[in-house]
């Protein structure tokens, strides 16, 4: 990359300016301006390419490697820690669950998220104090999030089965040691982990939205519905949009949220790739395997990365 | 803001108006969709925060009453003792310390190179620089669950395991494309003239920088800094990796690793969990404004 910098430099040095500043005075300003521009950048790529670029390169070509720590014998295995993969039930069942987590859990915030804001989009008393409410879930450390709301479905002490205890409901649930409770016990955790960061952005571009087009359509005699699925929807799609492919982006990834709460249990019922990916790699050791599992995440990531970048990547945005 | 300035002019256009019984009765209606309105603030808020809440409430509570069936919602007494268990006990003041200076280190590291990068791709001229910055963007997505392995063995054979360095080292670069983002998102902001009246003044584009825009661009640094430090404050998977030694360990990975998987020491751990909770309570009430700001600049632009 600095080299590109480097050569655009020298190409427009060649005359690549408009003829009326092309005095000595300012050619020379603007080659001190590319070559400032050079070493300010130069750190920042040169670190990225070392901490995020160089390791990526090596798990992908660990993927086709035998590399086990414990395994004197590392060799070149093809495609075998790919066909290991297909093979690997467990593989199956991570995978399905880190895509129904996703689009499931994204889902639940977008929507309760959306309502939350739309809601909460006009001026009232303690608006301050409320907008710090809904910071806060979202910046909290995630896994102690998770080990809070672990000790919350605890079956004996928790706040959960206390509560439905003293409404005299039904109390006996023991949350995380069932795989279908787990499973939901998850999906409540990470809506109220996102769902209010969801609304502060949805808030954010409710207000972006002129007043004049709710004052035009209140003339025509437009009813609250129809003012919300006209103007409110169409104007916030490409917010809703953003939101959504970033918070699967991220949802695809979720780690500790999963770690924090049920370590993957009961049995493999709340396991997902990472968390798999983890215990291979990590716990396991066997390098070439999780390098492997992690291509695969990676493959499914940048499909949404690219989305993103498409959305955001409109010509009036970014000079 | 446009929407600030629509009710009062409304209200007093139906003041005005010749119906009185037909505004009483609307007057009546909006105070009733108010008060709902209110109410349903207060509970959403509620929602947000009764974990907290919680957790405050059992670090507050006395032994007794922790395991009680069913539970205490609201304890008879108040005591910090679990807080003096959790300080003396277990290494949790260690771990707040570790977990501060790799927070810090890093947040800094991060905003010295991202305001240079930033700075570059806002404000100077020279090609391909939407692919630059689009390149850096791209970075922000590789998910550090893949890069966890490569940089567990990199950093083996460095010796950097159980050092500081292996976690400012990675936290400084993972956050570094948002950095860079947020940065250039920022100065791209200021007016142009700042750079054209330092010319003026005989500074060169690098004086322009270091006298002019480093000192304009401050909140723009700051929001950046929060949002970086609430980062790497809350980063768990590299931590849990790379610090296997109990006292190099960070405050999340040292409360979700407190022994005692099943039976949780929990005034312990809640006490542990309410001074983890400080920063974050700190910045997103003094800095609430600049935080949203911060957060919602990437998607609502």
């Amino acid at each position: 990359m600095s080299q590109a910098v480097e050569a655009t430099g020298r190409r427009r040095r060649q005359g690549g300016l408009r003829p009326s500043l092309r005095t000595k005075r300012s050619r020379s300003l603007s080659s001190q301006e590319r070559r400032f521009a050079f070493w300010l950048l130069l750190p920042t790529l040169v670190g990225l390419s070392a901490i995020l670029l160089y390791p990526s390169i090596q798990t992908i070509l660990w993927s086709f490697q035998h590399y086990i720590l414990t395994d004197p014998l590392n060799h070149s295995y093809g495609l075998g820690n790919y066909r290991q993969l297909i093979h690997d039930h467990i593989f199956w069942m991570a995978l399905r669950f880190t895509i129904f987590y996703a689009v499931l859990s994204v889902i639940g915030q977008t929507l309760v998220g959306l309502g939350v804001a739309v809601m909460a989009n006009r001026e009232f008393k303690g608006r301050g104090i409320f907008r710090a409410a809904l910071l806060f879930p979202w910046m909290m450390p995630t896994v102690i999030t998770a080990v809070v709301w672990r000790f919350m479905y605890d079956p004996n002490y928790g706040l959960f089965n206390g509560v439905l205890q003293r409404l005299g409901l039904p109390h006996a649930f023991v949350w995380l040691g069932t795989p279908t409770l787990a499973v939901i016990a998850l999906f409540l955790l990470a809506i109220w982990k996102v769902n209010s960061f969801a609304a502060l952005v949805f808030l954010a571009g409710l207000q972006s939205i002129p007043a004049s087009v709710y004052e035009a359509a209140d003339v025509d005699g437009a009813n609250p519905w129809q003012r919300f699925w006209r103007i409110t929807m169409p104007m916030l799609k490409p917010t809703i949009l953003v939101v959504l492919v970033l918070r699967t982006v991220e949802a695809l990834q979720a780690f500790d949220i999963i770690y924090g709460l049920t370590l993957g249990g009961p049995g493999y019922s709340t396991l997902n790739l990472p968390l798999y990916l983890y215990q291979q790699s990590i716990q396991g050791l066997n390098f070439g395997y999780g390098s492997a599992m992690g291509v695969v995440l990676a493959i499914m990531i940048a499909l949404f990365a690219l989305l993103y970048m498409k959305v955001l990547y409109r010509p009036d945005s970014l000079g | 803001m446009t929407t600030t300035s629509k009710p009062p002019s409304r209200k007093r256009v139906r003041v005005k108006s010749p119906e009185p019984s037909k505004v009483a009765r609307r007057h009546g209606w909006a105070r009733a969709r108010m008060g709902v309105f209110n109410l349903s603030a207060i509970i959403l808020g509620f929602y947000a925060l009764f974990p907290v809440i919680w957790i405050l409430i059992t670090s507050l509570k006395p032994q007794a009453q922790l395991t009680t069936q069913p539970v205490t919602l609201i304890p008879t007494s108040v005591t910090l003792g679990s807080y003096r268990t959790a300080l003396s006990q277990a290494p949790f003041g260690r771990y707040y310390f570790n977990s501060l200076l790799v927070t810090v280190s890093s947040t800094i590291f991060s905003l010295i190179l991202g305001t240079f990068a930033g700075y570059a791709l806002a404000r100077l001229r020279f090609r391909f620089k939407r692919l630059i910055l689009m390149i850096i963007l791209a970075f922000s997505f590789l998910p550090p669950i893949t890069l966890v392995v490569p940089l567990f063995n990199l950093f083996r054979h460095f010796n950097l395991l159980n050092t500081y360095w292996a976690l400012i080292i990675p936290y400084t670069f993972l956050t570094l494309p948002i950095c860079v983002w947020l940065m250039n998102a920022y100065l791209q902001d200021l007016p142009k003239e700042l750079e054209e009246a330092a010319m003026v003044d005989g500074l060169t584009t690098f004086g322009a920088f270091f006298r002019i825009i480093l000192r304009v661009s401050v909140p723009g640094v700051v929001t950046t800094g929060l949002i970086i430090f609430a980062t790497n404050w809350n980063e768990f998977l590299l931590a849990l990796t790379f610090m296997t030694n109990n006292q190099m360990r960070t405050l999340p990975v040292g409360i979700a690793l407190y022994p005692g998987q099943y039976t949780f020491p929990w005034g312990i751990i809640s006490a542990a969990t309410v001074l983890a909770l400080v920063p974050v309570a700190l910045g997103v009430s003094v800095f609430q404004r600049r935080l949203i700001s911060g957060l919602t600049l990437g998607a609502v632009k």
